[in-house]
């Protein structure tokens, strides 16, 4: 019975550097999705008074309803899970999750007698210390004081979860999000001492879509991120050798010329003669080495710098292939060959297309990281991009979930099994 | 439920293996033999697409995802997994403009908050209904056996659900032979 009534109430948690994805086994393949972020409400103004907010932090979808000037928001806003890491003493950081992690549950949990809590099975980076682990087990126990929302829990990181969600016990994970990249071989468990974690992500190929904007002439507009990566998303392309794409850009500038109309209001962004900048976007994910970005760095941009946060490094600048090659180079030599035959490029950075009529110069990102390796001669490189890849650390949680029976409990040493908190 | 999106379908089906049985590869046997193809966790025939998700440590129960069919190839796997399985349970995935479809087809009320839980009857069938209407989707499932897919009831709740005719009525068949 009890194996039974987990299998209904297997719930996934994946908490990415920029969305968090949630939801029940009944959701079927496709989770809710809300930024990983919060809002601290100033509760002491007036308005709110007068208003009767009673909350302290917003997420999800309201929040745009309670913002404040734009000022206001780089100090009120928190985005928990920029690196993936969040600070043992970063309280705030801490609130933002549990407030997260209380909406997702509550919005899913049935309020019938039958429910005992949801099996949880949360996703968060391979590089997250313990302590990240010991921390989430409290919000879920402490969640439980008010209504019994998890009846037990288990986190696993996310590119075991890609790997499970994709039924591949030997591979080479490359989990891209927001914040970072993670690179991590799996041969039945990750490989952990090969992990490789680059500081960049979508959040990079934002800062080098709000530069293109200023330069194009869109310098206010450029201070919005949710704008910015917007626009990224729409015009941004993954050049398959840059100089040739910036070449036949700026020979045949009527196919990649392009505007676009933001939904629900009156802006529109036309780049016209500067539609070659388009490939910088994703040129910049996969190698921000090349010489062209050197002009964007010495006006003032960001470089995405090394940092080591707990005892990961995190590489700033090293390109997306030699990361794969230094990671893989950390295995044993039996197991390269295996872990380069299947490269699964997973996580909301990785969705990108190729418009029609760029074909051949645009290219996927599992072809352009196919193409570097090629470069550094590892021949033979199996790559591919996992279907939905946005969604796919999720069912992995919900495959492990359900298949990992109720009476296999947790075990620190093992960092599997249920944790029962109710 | 919420207004907005077109809709979104999904169709899973959990196979309980016969108690003592030799686990998932009596069901792939029954696959092949039946004509479909199996390619890594995929399983083709017609207009089928459907695709091995998982399957307990135990070893006792399989989770089938079927991605596309029309009504008939549908009939035809559940046929099939009743006979080598169990039981079957089966799990419409629903969202958005598909899930309020599925609701008004099976006359069902629902709520604009909340989780809703219930249990309707068609064909039959006790179907539980498990929606939430914050998220614009809706869950419908019923354990299919042989008296299920035998009666019909299994193709009919499939064509309610859907809002799908299986492809080839009675006047289709006699026109096809006719011609």
């Amino acid at each position: 019975m009890s194996e039974e009534y987990k299998r209904e109430y297997v719930f996934g948690l994946d908490y990415g550097t920029s969305d968090f994805k949630f939801g029940p086994i009944a959701l079927g393949e496709v989770p809710e999705v809300i930024e990983n972020r919060g809002y601290f409400i100033d509760r002491s103004s007036l308005m709110s008074r007068i208003m009767g907010v009673d909350r302290e932090i917003v997420v999800g979808k309201d929040i745009p309803r309670f913002l404040e000037s734009r000022e206001d928001l780089a100090e009120r806003m928190v985005y928990p899970m920029r690196n993936g890491v969040i600070a043992k003493d970063d309280e705030r950081a801490w609130r933002v999750i549990r407030e997260l992690t209380r909406y997702a549950l509550e919005s899913f949990a049935p309020s019938d007698e039958e429910f005992e809590g949801f099996y949880v099975v949360a996703s968060i980076s391979i590089v997250s210390p313990r302590y990240m682990y010991e921390r989430l087990f409290e919000i879920f126990r402490d969640l439980n004081r008010d209504r019994v929302l998890v009846k037990a829990a288990t986190i696993i990181p996310q590119p075991l979860a890609v790997a499970i969600s994709q039924k591949t016990p030997t591979c080479t994970v490359v989990e891209s999000g927001h914040g970072n990249t993670q690179i991590c071989p799996i041969s039945m468990y990750p490989v952990r001492n090969a992990v490789i974690a680059l500081n960049r992500g979508g959040g990079a190929a934002n800062t080098l879509t709000m530069e293109i904007l200023k330069d194009a002439g869109y310098g206010d507009l450029a201070k919005e991120e949710s704008f910015v990566r917007l626009v990224k998303e729409k015009i941004g392309l993954i050049p398959r050798n840059l100089d040739e794409a910036i070449r036949y850009a700026k020979s045949n500038p009527e196919k990649v010329r392009v505007s676009l109309k933001i939904p629900g209001t009156r802006i529109k962004i036309l780049l016209d003669d500067m539609a070659w900048t388009r490939f910088l976007i994703g040129e910049f994910i996969f190698n921000p080495g090349h010489e062209i970005f050197q002009s964007y760095f010495a006006r003032g941009m960001p470089k995405p710098s090394d940092i080591k946060i707990g005892d990961t490094y995190f590489y700033g600048m090293m390109d997306m292939a030699e990361a794969v090659i230094m990671s893989v180079e950390r295995c044993s030599i039996e197991l390269q060959p295996h872990l380069y035959s299947k490269i699964l490029l997973s996580g909301g950075n990785f969705s990108w297309s190729v418009p029609e009529g760029l074909e051949g110069i645009a290219v996927r990102p599992d072809e352009k990281l196919r193409q570097q390796l090629l470069e550094k001669e590892i021949e033979g490189a199996n790559v591919s991009i996992v279907e939905d890849p946005k969604y796919s650390v999720w069912r992995g949680c919900i495959v492990y979930g359900y298949a990992v029976p109720h009476d296999y409990e947790w075990k620190w040493e093992r960092m599997e099994g249920w944790m029962y908190v109710a | 439920m919420s207004e907005g999106s077109l809709g979104s379908r999904e169709i899973r089906l959990v196979c309980r293996l016969q108690p003592g049985s030799q686990g998932i590869d009596v069901v792939l046997e029954a696959l092949r033999a039946a004509g479909y193809t199996l390619d890594g966790n995929s399983i083709l025939r017609g207009s089928l697409r459907a695709e091995f998700r998982a399957t307990s440590l135990s070893g006792d129960e399989a989770m089938i995802l079927v991605k596309s069919a029309e009504p008939d190839e549908f009939r035809s796997l559940l046929g099939l997994l009743v006979r080598e399985c169990w039981y079957v349970d089966v799990y419409y995935h629903l969202r958005g403009g598909d899930a309020r479809a599925a609701a008004g087809g099976l006359g069902i009320q629902l709520p604009e908050d909340g989780v809703y839980r219930s249990r309707v009857r068609f064909s039959g069938v006790e179907l539980r209904v498990d929606a939430y209407p914050r998220h614009g989707a809706l869950t419908i499932s019923y354990r299919a056996g042989w008296r299920e897919v035998n009666s019909g009831a299994a193709l009919k709740i499939h064509e309610r659900i859907l809002g799908m005719e299986s492809g080839r009525g009675i006047f289709d068949k006699l026109l096809g032979w006719i011609r």
